[in-house]
């Protein structure tokens, strides 16, 4: 160290004059040091009090006998001045001791030479000075044990309390360290756990510490009290070393209690919290269950309804029959497969149209549109047939049934349509009829046939007459003689046998005639009429009595006349021919009209025939089934299918005594 | 005795014995018409000369059956029977039954009165008889085989469909045999074919 200016005191009493000390010191060094020379005690004492020397020199002789105790009192002024005991040979044992009472140094005076008397003091200024910087960081380290918060003690590697701070002491429950150092401290404060389980020596964190050389941090055991209590403590003991080698362990410790308290109510609330979080998890749980069954519910209700509204459209689209739901303003809202197929439209083509623009024909919109305000009127048609045109421009007949759908209220919602095509079904009815219609006119040319030879008599009969006529004319006027009035009598003969071959032709040509097939009003009484006229010669010529009891109130009927006259034709020829094959019968035919309770007429052709067998009487109307030589067995079949289109039927019975009867029926209404 | 003969004209419908009436008188033969067998049975003078004219179908007592009576009773009344169309076979058996003639509708009022005459002729009838059986001879020999097949078919009455199935031969030869015999027998019509056939 080089300071410079060392305020030095000698105290010395010279007896040579200039001290030679002083003059050494001087010689050597002149820069370096202040001296301040005095040669008694009391003056020394009163320098050092007053000023700040870094070194004093003290000579033994000054203080004679009582150095000793001289040295004690200088130190007692400034025990931090670093003194230099000064003796001579008679005096060196005396310096010794005198270093023993707080002298750092001591120095022979005969023997010291200027280089050694300057080393000597600035080591003890040196010395004295690293003494003081070592005693201020002692002080430093001292008073932040002493005032450190938290405990600190330190073992030896016996486990021997060398130190403990005074927080240590203080949280430990004693009163002085002294009851704690030198003794085994883990047997006072670290013998058992919280749990009551003693903590032995060789778990000791501490000791560990000490013998395995690491620093351990525990947070989680308890210290104990003088007083047999005990706390929650946290600590870090580190292994201490000297030279290199562990020469024990140092610990710190505090008292986590309120740490702890704050953790268990921080763990407190955290459980509670917990709890509440469990409570709400469980009454979220309990309330998702429900939720999740209400779920479970409403998509099993989905569900249903889903497979519902699929059945529905699965229905929808099986059918055959075309389903067509309308808003109230005519537009569609459903438009099954049916309808696709039907009209060749997709769905996303017909769906929002209005029903009118799509498929109705234009001279039936109003109609339609009539049925729809009808329908959402209350009124409900029960059948409405109409066409739908198809996307390629066909017509399809299609006959409706029609219903609507309405809210709570009974506000019409949709008008709901179910039809069916019956384009294919009216082809085949149409051609069913032109069949019946070819059928009944190949029947009345056979019976034409068969009739020709009757009618070719019947239509001799005018003929002849008319000629006959004619030539008696024709004598008499060639005569000359005769009177006009035969003449007269002759041409009027003429012409009625003229308008009478007329009437045969006539009734002849309308029979024959194939029609077009035409509904007509037919009074049923005045066709019998015509049809018995027809076969009059026949009748006449096989001599059969004919009786009617016709019902004079019987009503009109709307038929295809030529066919029923056809089916009475056939019925009656058909009873002349059985009872001209039985020669000694009495032969009548009887023929009869009523209009039974069901607003159904029944006509009735009796004969005295033969009869029929019960076997017949029903296979009697299959084709080629007959009971005559000649007969082809078409007539009764034929008749039949006639009367079935009109919605009647043909049966056979047996006589009032003998023969056959024929019974067919038209009812009145009937169904298209 | 013209005057004193009389047409009977039997027939029930009205229109051919007003006709014949007519007729009948336009030519100066006195007549008398009924409407039925029975009532020409009933009112008519049956041995009085005379002839009848009756038709073949009639409620009652037919034509035919009227003949058959008269015969059986032994009254040898001269009979022209009228028939209507197809009535062919009745006919034939008319014929042989002693019948004048057989006239189909609408016959020839001519040959009717012809035919009248002739039965009102006892000389000429049997004049005729024997010159018509020689002349009937004369004509059937120039038939061959196969026409004399043919014609006896149409005496019995059978249509050319009939015949030309029962010969094995089609309709237009039957027809074609039938025009060949017409011809040859100098026939005008069928009753002229089967009275040439009954003579011989």
């Amino acid at each position: 160290m080089v300071a410079s200016n060392i305020k030095l005191l000698l105290i010395e009493s010279d007896q040579y004059g200039e001290s030679d000390i002083c003059a050494a010191l001087l010689h050597v060094a002149p820069t370096q040091f202040a001296i301040t020379h005095t040669e008694c005690m009391s003056d020394a004492i009163e320098l050092i009090n007053d000023n700040p020397f870094d070194v004093v020199l003290f000579d033994m002789a000054v203080a004679e006998n009582e150095g000793l105790d001289a040295i004690s009192q200088l130190r007692s002024i400034n025990p931090s001045l670093p003194y230099i005991v000064l003796s001579n040979d008679d005096n060196e044992d005396m310096a010794l001791e005198a270093v023993k009472y707080g002298a750092q140094d001591y120095l022979n005076k005969s023997k010291a030479t200027g280089q050694v008397l300057i080393r000597v003091v600035r080591y003890a200024v040196e010395r004295k000075r690293s003494e003081e910087n070592l005693q201020t960081s002692k002080d430093g380290a001292q008073q932040l044990l002493e005032y450190a918060d938290e405990g600190i003690y330190s073992v030896d590697v016996e486990g021997n309390c060398t130190f403990i701070n005074p927080s240590g002491i203080r949280m430990l429950g004693y009163d002085d360290e002294r009851e704690l150092l030198g003794k085994h401290i883990h047997a006072l404060i670290h013998h058992t756990r919280a749990d009551g389980s003693p903590c032995l020596d060789k778990e000791c964190h501490v000791y560990a510490s000490t013998r395995i050389g690491k620093i351990f941090h525990v947070d989680d055991e308890i210290l104990w009290r003088a007083d047999g209590s005990s706390f929650p403590a946290e600590y870090r003991t580190a292994p201490t070393r000297v030279n290199g080698a562990i020469n024990g362990s140092v610990v710190t410790f505090s008292d986590i209690t309120h740490r702890k308290q704050v953790e268990s109510d921080l763990k407190t609330a955290h459980d509670e919290l917990e709890q509440r979080v469990k409570e709400r998890t469980r009454h979220l749980e309990k309330v998702n269950q429900l939720l999740e069954i209400e779920i479970d519910h409403r998509i099993k209700a989905q569900d249903i309804l889903d497979k519902e509204r699929e059945f529905i459209s699965a229905l929808l689209d099986t059918v055959g029959a075309l389903v067509c739901v309308l808003d109230t303003d005519g537009k569609i809202v459903v438009f099954n497969r049916a309808c696709e197929e039907v009209t060749g439209y997709g769905l996303d083509e017909a769906i929002g149209k209005y029903v009118w623009d799509l498929f109705i024909i234009d001279e039936e919109i109003e109609g339609v549109k009539k049925v729809v305000h009808d329908l959402e009127d209350g009124r409900y048609p029960s059948r409405y047939e109409n066409y739908w045109l198809t996307k390629s421009g066909e017509r399809r007949l299609v006959v409706w049934s029609n219903t609507v759908l309405k809210d709570d209220a009974g506000v019409v919602q949709n008008v709901i349509g179910t039809g069916i095509d019956i384009t294919e079904k009216r082809k085949i009815e149409e051609k069913e009829k032109q069949r019946v219609l070819e059928l009944a006119h190949v029947s009345r040319l056979s019976t034409m046939g068969e009739m020709a030879t009757q009618i070719a008599h019947e239509l001799n009969q005018p003929l002849s007459a008319i000629t006959t006529y004619s030539d008696a004319c024709l004598y008499m006027l060639k005569s000359n003689s005769q009177e006009t009035t035969d003449i007269v009598s002759a041409l009027k003969g003429i012409k009625l046998q003229a308008h009478r071959s007329g009437e045969i032709i006539r009734g002849l040509r309308n029979f024959v005639k194939k029609g077009e097939l035409q509904k007509s009003t037919t009074d049923i009484n005045a066709l019998i009429y015509a049809v018995l006229n027809l076969a009059t010669s026949e009748i006449k010529n096989n001599k059969i009595d004919i009786t009617f009891s016709l019902d004079d109130e019987l009503p009109l009927v709307v038929t295809e006349r030529i066919l029923i006259e056809q089916v009475v034709l056939n019925l009656v020829r058909n009873a002349i021919d059985a009872m001209t094959e039985n020669d000694s019968m009495a032969r009548e035919l009887h023929v009869q009209t009523a209009l039974n309770n069901e607003q159904i007429i029944e006509v009735k052709i009796m004969d005295t025939g033969p009869g029929l067998k019960p076997d017949q009487i029903e296979n009697i109307f299959n084709t080629f089934v007959t009971t005559k030589k000649n007969g082809i067995g078409m007539g009764l079949p034929i008749s039949r299918t006639i009367i079935e289109a009109h919605g009647g039927t043909l049966m056979a019975e047996y006589g009032r005594k003998t023969g056959a009867s024929f019974v067919f029926t038209l009812p009145l209404d009937r169904e298209e | 005795m013209q005057s004193e003969a009389i047409v009977h004209i039997v027939d029930d419908d009205k229109a051919i014995r007003d006709s014949l009436t007519l007729l009948m008188k336009s030519v100066g033969f006195e007549s008398k018409s009924y409407d039925s067998a029975e009532m020409y049975l009933n009112e008519a003078d049956l041995y009085a000369p005379g002839c009848l004219i009756a038709d073949i179908r009639m409620r009652g007592i037919s034509g035919l059956e009227l003949q058959q009576l008269l015969n059986n009773k032994g009254i040898k009344m001269p009979v022209i029977i009228i028939t209507g169309h197809g009535d062919v076979p009745v006919a034939v058996q008319a014929m042989k039954a002693g019948a004048i003639d057989f006239l189909e509708k609408p016959y020839d009022n001519e040959v009717l009165v012809t035919r009248i005459k002739q039965c009102l002729s006892e000389v000429s009838k049997s004049q005729d008889k024997s010159r018509i059986i020689a002349k009937a001879k004369t004509y059937l020999s120039r038939l061959t085989p196969r026409e004399r097949e043919v014609m006896n078919l149409l005496v019995a009455g059978k249509h050319n469909k009939i015949i030309a199935k029962e010969l094995n031969i089609s309709v237009r030869t039957a027809e074609a045999h039938r025009a060949k015999v017409m011809k040859k027998l100098h026939a005008e019509s069928l009753s002229d074919i089967v009275r040439l056939a009954l003579v011989v």
